[in-house]
Parts: C-alpha cells; structure tokens; sequence
C-alpha cells in the first residue's frame, strides 16, 4: 500500500449538506413486510435523504461551500484552490468544479478541476488537496465531495435501493506551518472494475446508465482489504487500536460494519453506523 | 468445527430448524440463495476459519455439499487433529 504523511496542512472546517426528502426503505421496495424487515435488519438503513429530479450533487455541495465561507469570514479571493470530487456530475462538460467555481465568484487565481472517485473520493481528496497545500502550491482550498446516487439506482434493486442516499460536502483546508500530521493508506484493485458499475451512458457503452453493485463481492474485498489498511494506518501513525476515539467507515450497511468491527477487535461504541 | 457444526451454521443462516440438514439439499430448495445469504456465509466462514472465501465459488455452488466442500479442508483438519 502506497503510504504518505503531509506536514502543514489544517483541516479547518467541514460541512455538509442532505436534502429534505428522506425517503423510508419500505417507501421503495414493494416486496413483503418479512422481506422489508428482513433487509433492515441486516443493513441497519431504515431511512435516506433522496434528491428529486432537479437537484444534483453540485447544488449540495454549493450550499455547503456556501455554508463555510459565510460563517467562517472566508474572502473568496483567498480561495485559491477547488476540487470536487464526485461521480454524479452535472454532465460531461465544462467539469462541474468549474460551473461550481462560477456560482461561488471565486478569484480567476484558482486551480480548480474534478476528480471522478465514489467510495474512496473523500479520503483520496483529503490526500490530494493535502498534498496541493503540503507542496507550497496551495493556501486555502475548498474540497467538495458527493454523490447524488440514487439517480442511478434502478428501480427495485435491492442491492442499491436500500442503502444508498444522497449528500454533499465541503471542507476547507489551509496551509499552517505548526499543523500536526495527516496520514494516509492508499491502494487500488482495479481487477474488480466489473464488481461495481454504471457501464452505460458513457461513450464506450451508450444508453441508460444505472448502478450494478455485487454486493457479496464488495463485502469480500472489504473484509479482505481494510483490516490491514487499518493496522498500517495506525502504525504509520504511531497510535495503537485503543487510542482511536472512533472509526468511521465508508460503509452504510450495518452488517459489513459488525463483522469489521468484530474481525478486527474494535469496540462497538468506537465504530459509528448511520 | 466438524462437519455437524458447520451444517448447524448453515441451518442459522437459512433460518431453518437445527439438524435438518444433511448436506444433498440444493441451495434454491433451502429459501433464497440472495447477497444476503451469500455474505452470511462469507462472515461465518472468515469467523470460524479465518478465511475469506471468493463470492463467485459460493454462488455458483448448487448444493449444501458444494458449499461444504469449499471448507473441507479446514473441517478434515480439526477431525485429525489429537
């Protein structure tokens, strides 16, 4: 696993943003009530904030960037950095971090571009604007990060319908001199391409894209992958698993999160669940 | 875990009555063979023997057996053991 520490670089703000509609799992799935219970049970998703057809996840991450630089005093012509981080674009161009940077009337001097990463996209847009500011390149950088997803769930699948919602976020990140360590774990499996994706509505495959998830597949990688991250993290860090205050996972189903949680000896109340 | 153990497992993920199972029982006759399942049997298996099965050998298996043997070795191991 590809290891980093950056030195310099302060987390100063995060917010983030749903929209109103939360949608209940039995709302959506027409099968029976054991059936609904059944999932639930397993999942621990009773409910998601879903979007309607006229909102996209950059109109969530404005509000949250919005959100930052009214209460934080952020001048806009400080901002000289803007990466959103998202796989529900408003399309395929202009990048939609540049129709982001319009709307927010942030300064000309700016470095701003998208990245396309789901899952692991707040985590490697931390490392990357991280990096950004740890480089001297960058002083103040606004990452926005999300997903309108459930655009791309069809209808009656059971493998994306009841665990998937819908959010955006900002976070801002500034240089400063006397900020403690980030330390990451990366890697990447692109063999498992195949187990997560909307093969349609690019131009390989053209049509109607939709969301195929494996989930068993999905649970095997997790299981395989992240308990050894953890420990590198951890070691990279120079803490031991106790020490940790909590872990936050990017998982929503409750079941993968009790079988990492037990695999790897955490304390129940120190893993969060949503 | 012997072999009974395992079949005992296998009944709880299915939510069936204990010692129902023999093993010639297909998958599609015992309730729904879904990710569900699926991921149950991956954790129990990763639980018992430390071992994290591929998804696509448990869902192409066709019977109880199939998916017992997927482990035999471990289950042969702890019967020879002293």
């Amino acid at each position: 696993m590809l290891k980093s520490t950056l030195n310099n670089v302060s987390i100063s703000c995060l917010c983030a943003s749903v929209p109103y509609d939360l949608r209940h799992v039995k709302d959506d799935w027409k099968g029976d009530e054991n059936d609904i219970k059944k999932i639930i049970d397993n999942t621990g998703v009773q409910s998601r904030h879903v979007v309607d057809e006229s909102l996209c996840t950059s109109d969530l991450c404005f509000q949250a960037a919005q959100k930052i630089i009214q209460t934080r005093g952020v001048a806009l012509k400080d901002i000289d950095g803007l990466i959103f981080v998202s796989q529900t674009p408003d399309g395929f161009l202009p990048a939609t971090s540049c129709a982001l940077h319009g709307r927010l009337g942030l300064s000309k001097n700016c470095a701003v571009f998208d990245v396309n990463l789901g899952c692991s996209g707040y985590v490697y847009g931390l490392w990357l604007v991280g990096s950004l500011i740890n480089s001297g390149g960058l002083k103040k950088v606004l990452l926005l990060v999300g997903d309108t997803i459930t655009k791309l769930c069809a209808d009656e699948d059971r493998s994306t319908w009841p665990l998937f919602g819908d959010s955006g976020s900002a976070t801002l990140l500034e240089y400063k001199a006397d900020a403690g360590p980030l330390n990451f774990v990366l890697g990447t499996d692109g063999q498992g391409a195949d187990k997560l994706i909307v093969r349609d509505g690019g131009f390989r495959s053209p049509g109607k894209p939709f969301l195929y998830m494996s989930g068993s597949d999905i649970f095997t990688f997790t299981i395989r992958e992240v308990p050894p991250m953890i420990k590198e993290v951890l070691e990279l860090s120079g803490y031991n698993k106790d020490e940790i205050e909590y872990y936050v996972f990017h998982q929503a189903n409750l079941f993968i999160l009790n079988h990492l949680s037990k695999k790897m000896k955490l304390k129940k109340d120190k893993v969060q669940t949503s | 875990m012997n072999k009974q153990a395992f079949l005992n497992e296998i009944e709880e993920i299915f939510e069936l009555d204990k010692n129902v199972l023999t093993g010639s029982e297909t998958l599609e006759e015992l309730g729904e063979w879904d990710s569900l399942a699926v991921m149950g049997f991956i954790a129990m298996v990763d639980e018992n023997f430390e071992v994290i099965l591929e998804a696509e050998r448990i869902m192409s298996s066709v019977t109880v057996d199939d998916l017992i043997a997927l482990v035999s070795v471990y289950l042969e191991k702890e019967q020879t053991a002293p």
